[in-house]
């Protein structure tokens, strides 16, 4: 891929891998450098690039792999089973401030962010990003069916936080 | 009616089996407030696809950035790179002819022209290393004794095998002295 082919094809795609890192991320700064470092990995293999069939599935895949990575580094904290979500201890202003969409939002990533693999992506991807089931399965490297069993058991954990808080808050 | 087309799509959201049209359908029909009133748990359906903040404004100059960082080579660039290589590999070829040359100049030589004069230096030789091949063996005779023991004993061993059973018979015969005397 020459350089023109790069600037071309691949850098337009700047903006949607920033929303999906900033999903993983929750930071401007982190999001963006996380860009910064899949544009300049992908730019070093912009010579295989030419035999990748469906480049912005690869860009996605790298991205998201990228952000797990650093997500990993943060050494956050990982639940070892998706049924330990419920054990999340939010703080009584969180549940207070849950009655308004932003802080609400600021919650759902919060829970979403301290998923476990694949659960994370999988809303990430199709719920919070809007990518298609194929895309996303693709970009998880797994089949659609696999896809929906996982978004079903990560749906309702959200529901489940996200009901707890909202009793909180108004109760 | 369309609180029972939400139920439905909404257990079917759950359970993982939504079209992406239903699940677009569900979406819009939950931005509805007075709609939304009756399911008040499911307001995160809504908010979670909400935008995220701009990145910075140098943002996207940096992500340009990237592809400048390497340019294409100019031609006289180029042509100086071969010209380096080439010169490289004739030193490199300079240097194995020079050492193989070394080498071959400290490989040895003949030493004398007349083959009586070499067979007499060999004849010499010979004789000196046959003459000092003995020397110091007499130093080495106390050595030999190391060889010898293991022989005696092994001689011991043999000797104690016999007294052993000369002495086991003897006690048989004592056992059947002290049977009869108490008999």
């Amino acid at each position: 891929m020459t350089p023109g082919e790069f600037r071309e094809k691949i850098l337009p795609q700047g903006r949607r891998l920033y929303a999906l890192a900033w999903r993983y991320l929750n930071s401007r700064e982190e999001a963006e450098d996380a860009v910064q470092e899949v544009m300049m990995k992908l730019w070093e293999e912009r010579a295989t690039l030419e035999r990748c069939e469906n480049l912005e599935a690869w860009c996605t895949t790298v991205t998201r792999n990228c952000c797990i990575d650093i997500v990993r580094k943060r050494n956050r904290v990982m639940f070892e089973e998706m049924d330990k979500i419920a054990e999340i201890t939010v703080r009584e202003d969180d549940h207070a401030a849950a009655s308004d969409n932003t802080e609400a939002a600021m919650m759902i990533s919060m829970i979403v962010s301290r998923m476990k693999e694949p659960y994370r992506s999988a809303l990430i991807l199709r719920d919070m990003e809007g990518y298609s089931y194929e895309e996303t399965a693709e970009a998880m490297n797994t089949n659609v069916n696999a896809l929906r069993a996982t978004l079903s058991r990560a749906r309702r954990v959200v529901r489940e936080e996200m009901k707890k808080i909202y009793a909180h808050g108004t109760g | 009616m369309e609180q029972d087309k939400v139920r439905e799509l909404l257990h079917r959201y759950y359970g993982g089996v939504t079209t992406e049209k239903e699940e677009a359908q569900l979406r819009e029909l939950l931005s509805d407030p007075s709609l939304l009133s009756y399911f008040p748990e499911e307001r995160h359906l809504i908010i979670m696809n909400e935008t995220v903040p701009e990145p910075s404004d140098d943002f996207y100059d940096r992500l340009t950035e990237i592809t400048h960082r390497e340019r294409r080579m100019r031609p006289g660039h180029r042509l100086l790179r071969h010209a380096a290589t080439v010169a490289a590999a004739a030193v490199i070829l300079a240097a194995s002819w020079m050492l193989l040359n070394q080498y071959r100049a400290q490989s040895v030589k003949d030493t004398y022209t007349d083959p009586e004069i070499a067979m007499a230096e060999v004849k010499s030789i010979l004789t000196d290393v046959s003459r000092k091949m003995n020397t110091g063996m007499e130093e080495l005779e106390p050595m030999r004794k190391l060889t010898e023991a293991p022989e005696e004993v092994g001689e011991m061993s043999r000797i104690n095998s016999i007294v052993e059973d000369n002495l086991s018979k003897l006690r048989y015969l004592n056992r059947l002295d002290n049977g009869n005397g108490n008999n």
